[in-house]
């Protein structure tokens, strides 16, 4: 089950991660201590993850800066087992995602904050935010040869937009703005909306928008699940070595011709998490994109790693079924939020991650609430006399001064072993609100959830996307399709519709603020608090040193992440 | 050290329990009595158990901490916490006091519950034999068929983890060899005279197995149960390791151990020492006073043991 | 003989059949249903709708009544397809070729380092009957006997990370691709597993060579003038070793069990943490096979063993 939150983790923030190695690697001298010089800007403004310049993305041909050298084997240690290859239908994106490429990606040289050609080269928006037009790059070519055009992009949108009978499209739900993709020419495609959306380029960013061949779509009756399709990223697949490895090599005809930088990926299977650390620690691989706190301190007071600390879009959750008395009134949900300290849930789980004070947007995305504002707010603070006072009172206007008792639902692991406790010892301590915890495999937790088999459950949960739209569509507005609390307030979605289409920055960020607002004052769940991420890299040797260089620009291709 | 030696060879000549005393309370007494003198190795180890046992009804006034609360602090051995704090911040010493509980629980109940069930199978199958007992073996070969824990583990997640299906589960894996030792005994006792007259004086079949043929079994399967609290011990602190079997925050020793040496690259060593210990210990008591049981019922019953 | 091991192998059949719907059976009540979600890296889980959920069904066969399902499954292990994992959709059997050998080196090694450390241990305890040195190996004997394995596996874990900060490598490395890496991985869980063997070997073996000891032939041996090395050497020791050669057999398949724990332990990536990782997982058709080659090979041991008993001790043959 490790594997599973962890796969989930971290393919959601591998974005993130990447900027480690542009943190780690731009400023090539003193490899050790850029790390943690990056790690404390990390933890200063998580956002602003490229301490210099380290490098350039002119039309969308990234460079480091230095010498980078080519050659070399990376290794990596993360799990890397996939349902199946199919990435439109759920296949891992961390393993696949090397060998696509999509229409856009976001720019590893500014921190993931702009929006970068990939296979589009150029775009045009209209006025009313309706109309996209793309550019596409000429002289691309699959790894099997056949060039790419605007009849792939065409093919790939519309299985995703309109899936055939037995094809399970992940990403449906996503472009429910798009009414038709439609090929204007060989290489220019126009995407019509029926909505605005001011992230909608982000979301075509994302890992999982990856362009496939019409030719593969077709050949393959539209189900890519048994076969590993050609792409046009920078990694060609070689071998799978069933839970063992991956190995794939460099695409000679990548249409960056200067990249990839390393001769070809090892991607190794580790799944238990902890594993991870000790992988890169004792020297079996070079670099893991996650590792368990307590191996990162290790890695950190060792000479022969790096590591750094990065912003992450995963969270950790206590979700409310408003369904269930007491839990359908506000002012217990919001009692709990007050009398639960985050402070100490972060100390709980420091064994297995870093998390963070959040707000309902994380660090990161441009909307977030600044994180010294959130340490001064009721809920959020460290000092909890005023909030515990706070939550009795609402506690005692509810009908319910001396508590009451409720399940609360959680994945066996540390989840179960350290979250849940905790929660319950303050729960009871501070509301006199008595818990019973109950486990299951994290396998079934969210099947339990949408049978709303469940008062209080704790997960985690993640988004690609850092803007708040798409989640708070599918999580909080009435009948979203993961609101398995059946949260509804009407006073959010209409704020949420108005959320959605705006397309002015300052304007929308009012509007966000008063959101945040709005759910601190009726929360859907329990915010614990979105993860750091925490990278570690081995610098053992020269030739790795370089090889980080290389490796640099072998993932700003593979990943778009 | 002679003492030890003479518990462990089994050399010594061991006397039978015998009704010479009057009263029932007296004549218990003297065979505790004759216990100890037979084996003192065994009465420490009597000793020992009887220790934990008074620590798990009592664990709510001898524990220092409550086991449940966190401080959030993680730290090695100190005076306020003897044993050191877990990765919560909870006192060690505390959840090993509470857990003692827990181990006693399923302990006590799984081997009195499996092999309850297998006397009597036991009993059943020897005695009756014929159909009965061809389809009671292949059963008991069926169940035998597995490795004891991973038979328990299939149960577990078929029964989800819980303190009850624990007991369940390890109770199951301790029918089968319950039940072969039980037949074994019944199939000797079949063939003895007495038996064989009050089955010509028409006895029916239920009274002469509950009257003569059930009393011959006791002290094998006494014997059996006293080695069974050792395997159940470890069988509980092997599934809890695992994850699946006592769910936490609920203290039990297999469990605290669980995840430990996975959570850190240099895990604190006292979580792994200290609960690893309580098990280690009960485990060798109970086996001590089992061997000691044995030669002190009936020296012949080893060879059917082994 | 032969008749005899006929009849054993007969006896064998309805018990493999038993072990077969067992599984089968339990795997039908488990709870809750693992179908009813696809796992996405983008959109946290993905629920499938009913009708999907309907399609994904009739894809897997689960639609139909249960002696047609069992059915289904017996065809399809006799021909040797072990299915795919539910989860991650790797073939079972090749999952099994690769974790396979290294959990059962691990078992064999923990047998044979038993007869190594626990023989001569109990020889030399009973030659020097109630000297200091059986009274200290007789100690020790109790001790190994009660930890559990998967605890000395995490004392060994935790000696050498905090000592010489290894910890044992975490891929898979066969034997024939690299000897040294492979026992990298595979000795010291091998000791871990076996100490507790070596313990309950070493306490047969004294009491077996104890008893062989005061035999006629082996005084006899001695008055002929035979010096007590050569005695022990062509009498004793054969002697003790019979027992403990055939309770190995037996021992061998408990600690197959036993390796479930120790692999944890260590992290090794052996069938034991394949199959915790699938009871956790809920991966059913995993679970399925996994339980039922735990029990084959387990029954086949079985049955090794009695055979084994029969070729030595003639008498049981006519029982």
């Amino acid at each position: 089950m490790k594997l599973r939150t962890g796969t989930v983790w971290t393919v959601l923030s591998l974005l993130l991660v990447l900027s480690l190695i542009l943190a780690a690697c731009a400023p090539a001298a003193a490899p050790a201590d850029a790390g943690s010089a990056a790690a404390s800007d990390a933890e200063a403004a998580p956002a602003a993850m490229a301490p210099e310049a380290p490098g350039t993305a002119d039309d969308g041909m990234m460079r480091p800066s230095g010498e980078p050298k080519h050659g070399g084997i990376l290794r990596t240690a993360f799990g890397v087992t996939t349902a199946h290859f199919d990435i439109h239908q759920g296949g891992s994106t961390s393993v696949l995602a090397h060998m696509y490429n999509g229409l856009v990606r976001l720019n590893l040289v500014d921190g993931l904050r702009s929006v970068i050609p990939d296979l589009a080269t150029s775009w045009d928006v209209s006025e009313d935010g309706l109309t996209y037009v793309f550019h596409l790059r000429e002289g691309v070519t699959f790894h099997d040869g056949e060039p790419f055009t605007s009849a792939d992009v065409v093919a790939t949108f519309n299985r995703i937009m309109d899936p055939p009978e037995g094809v399970v499209s992940v990403f449906k739900d996503e472009l429910v703005m798009v009414d038709s993709v439609e090929a204007v020419d060989d290489l220019t495609v126009q995407f019509n909306l029926n909505a605005p959306r001011s992230y909608f380029l982000d979301l075509l960013a994302g890992t999982g928008m990856v362009i496939y061949s019409a030719k593969s779509l077709a050949e393959n009756n539209n189900d890519l699940r048994e076969v590993i399709a050609p792409g046009t990223g920078a990694f060609k697949y070689v071998e799978y070595q069933t839970a063992e490895k991956w190995i794939l090599e460099r695409n000679e005809n990548y249409w960056d011709s200067e990249l990839p930088y390393v001769d070809g990926l090892e991607l190794l299977h580790v799944p238990a998490w902890s594993d991870r650390g000790t992988a890169v620690l004792t020297g079996q691989a070079d670099m893991s994109w996650n590792v368990a706190y307590e191996t990162w301190v290790e890695g950190e007071s060792r000479d022969d790693v790096s590591v750094n600390k990065l912003a992450n879009f995963g969270a950790y959750w206590l979700f409310y079924n408003t369904t269930k008395e007491p839990l359908n009134d506000a002012r217990v949900r919001r009692a709990m939020n007050l009398a639960v300290s985050r402070q100490n849930l972060i100390k709980a789980f420091s064994s297995q991650e870093q998390i963070n004070l959040t707000r309902w947007v994380p660090q990161g995305d441009p909307y977030a609430t600044p994180p010294e504002e959130i340490a001064t707010l009721p809920g959020y603070r460290e000092d909890k006399t005023a909030d515990i006072e706070e939550a009795k009172a609402l506690l005692a206007e509810a009908g319910y001064p001396d508590g009451f008792s409720m399940e609360l639902l959680a994945a066996a692991g540390p989840q179960a072993e350290l979250l849940a406790p905790a929660i319950q010892d303050m729960l009871q301590r501070n509301l006199n609100i008595q818990t019973e915890i109950r486990i299951i495999e994290r396998s079934l937790l969210v099947e339990e959830q949408k049978a709303g088999n469940f008062e209080l459950v704790l997960d985690t949960r993640g988004h690609g996307l850092s803007d708040i739209s798409p989640r708070a569509n599918l999580w909080w507005r009435t009948g979203g399709s993961q609101n398995f609390g059946q949260y509804s307030n009407a006073d959010f979605d209409a704020l949420l519709d108005q959320i959605d289409s705006e397309l002015d920055t300052t304007v929308r960020a009012d509007l966000i603020r008063q959101a945040e607002e709005l759910l601190d004052q009726d929360p859907p769940s329990l915010l614990i608090g979105y993860t750091f991420h925490l990278p570690m890299w081995s610098n053992k040797s020269d030739v790795f040193c370089s090889m980080r260089q290389v490796e640099w620009g072998g993932f700003i291709l593979s990943g778009q992440e | 050290m002679s003492n030890l030696s003479t518990a462990i060879s089994n050399k010594n000549p061991a006397s039978l329990p015998s009704s010479e005393a009057g009263g029932v309370g007296q004549r218990t007494l003297s065979a505790i009595r004759r216990f100890i003198r037979s084996s003192p190795v065994g009465a420490v180890s009597l000793a020992i158990w009887i220790i934990i046992i008074f620590m798990a009804i009592f664990a709510p006034q001898i524990a220092p901490h409550d086991p449940l609360e966190p401080t959030y602090v993680e730290e090695g051995p100190s005076a306020a916490h003897i044993l050191g704090t877990d990765r919560l911040g909870r006192d060690v010493l505390s959840r090993i006091i509470f857990g003692a509980r827990i181990t006693l629980l399923v302990a006590f109940i799984s081997v009195l519950l499996g092999d309850a069930i297998g006397f009597l199978w036991g009993i059943a199958s020897g005695y009756l034999g014929e159909r009965f007992d061809l389809i009671s073996q292949r059963l008991v070969d069926v169940l035998m068929s597995f490795p004891g824990l991973i038979l328990a583990l299939l149960l577990m997640v078929v029964l989800g983890a819980g303190l009850t299906t624990v007991i369940i589960a390890i109770a199951v894996t301790r029918i089968p060899s319950s039940t072969r030792i039980t037949r074994s005994v019944v199939l000797t006792v079949k063939e003895t005279s007495y038996v064989e007259a009050a089955r010509m004086i028409g006895v029916p079949t239920w009274a002469i197995m509950l009257r003569h043929v059930a009393p011959q079994c006791v002290a094998p399967i006494l014997v059996v149960a006293t080695l069974h609290l050792g395997a159940a011990i470890f069988a509980e602190s092997a599934l809890s390791f695992l994850g699946m079997g006592i769910p936490p925050p609920a203290p039990s020793w297999g469990n605290m151990l669980g995840g430990v040496l996975a959570a850190a690259f240099r895990p604190p060593w006292w979580l792994v020492i200290f609960p690893g210990l309580a098990i280690t210990i009960s485990i060798m008591a109970a086996n001590l006073i089992g061997d000691a049981l044995r030669d002190f019922l009936d020296p012949k019953l080893r060879q059917r043991l082994d | 003989m032969s008749k005899y091991i006929l009849n054993r192998i007969l006896i064998a059949i309805p018990t493999i059949i038993g072990i077969t719907m067992l599984i089968f059976l339990a795997m039908r009540v488990l709870p809750g249903d693992p179908l009813a979600i696809v796992q996405s890296e983008s959109t946290g889980a993905y629920v499938l709708s009913d009708d999907e959920l309907q399609q994904l069904r009739a894809s897997l066969g689960l639609d139909q009544p249960y002696y047609i399902q069992y059915l289904d499954w017996m065809r399809q292990v006799l021909s040797g397809n072990f299915g795919t994992s539910f989860w991650t959709n790797e073939p079972i059997s090749a999952l099994i070729a690769r974790r396979g050998p290294i959990t059962a080196q691990i078992a064999i090694m923990a047998v044979i380092l038993s007869w190594l450390i626990g023989v001569p241990v109990g020889m030399l305890s009973a030659m020097w009957r109630n000297s200091m040195l059986d009274y200290a190996s007789r100690l020790t004997v109790t001790v190994f006997i009660a930890m559990p394995s998967y605890w000395v596996g995490m004392l060994i874990v935790l000696f050498t990370v905090l000592v010489y900060s290894w910890r044992p490598p975490l891929t898979i490395i066969q034997f024939w691709d690299d000897p040294i890496g492979n026992m990298q991985i595979t000795l010291l869980p091998s000791l871990a597993l076996g100490a507790g063997l070596a313990a309950v070997t070493a306490r047969m073996a004294r009491s077996a060579a104890l008893e062989v000891m005061y035999e006629d032939y082996v005084r006899t041996a001695r008055a002929k003038g035979l010096s007590y090395a050569a005695v022990v050497w062509r009498h004793v020791f054969k002697n003790a070793m019979l027992p403990v050669i055939t309770t190995s057999g037996l021992a061998l398949g408990g600690l197959l069990g036993g390796a479930v724990s120790v692999e944890k332990a260590f992290g090794i990536p052996g069938l034991g943490n394949l199959l915790v990782q699938a009871l956790t997982e809920r991966d059913w058709m995993m679970i399925q096979n996994l339980v039922l080659l735990y029990g084959l090979i387990f029954a086949v041991i079985n049955l090794l063993v009695d055979l084994s008993y029969a070729w030595f001790d003639p008498r049981i043959r006519y029982e």
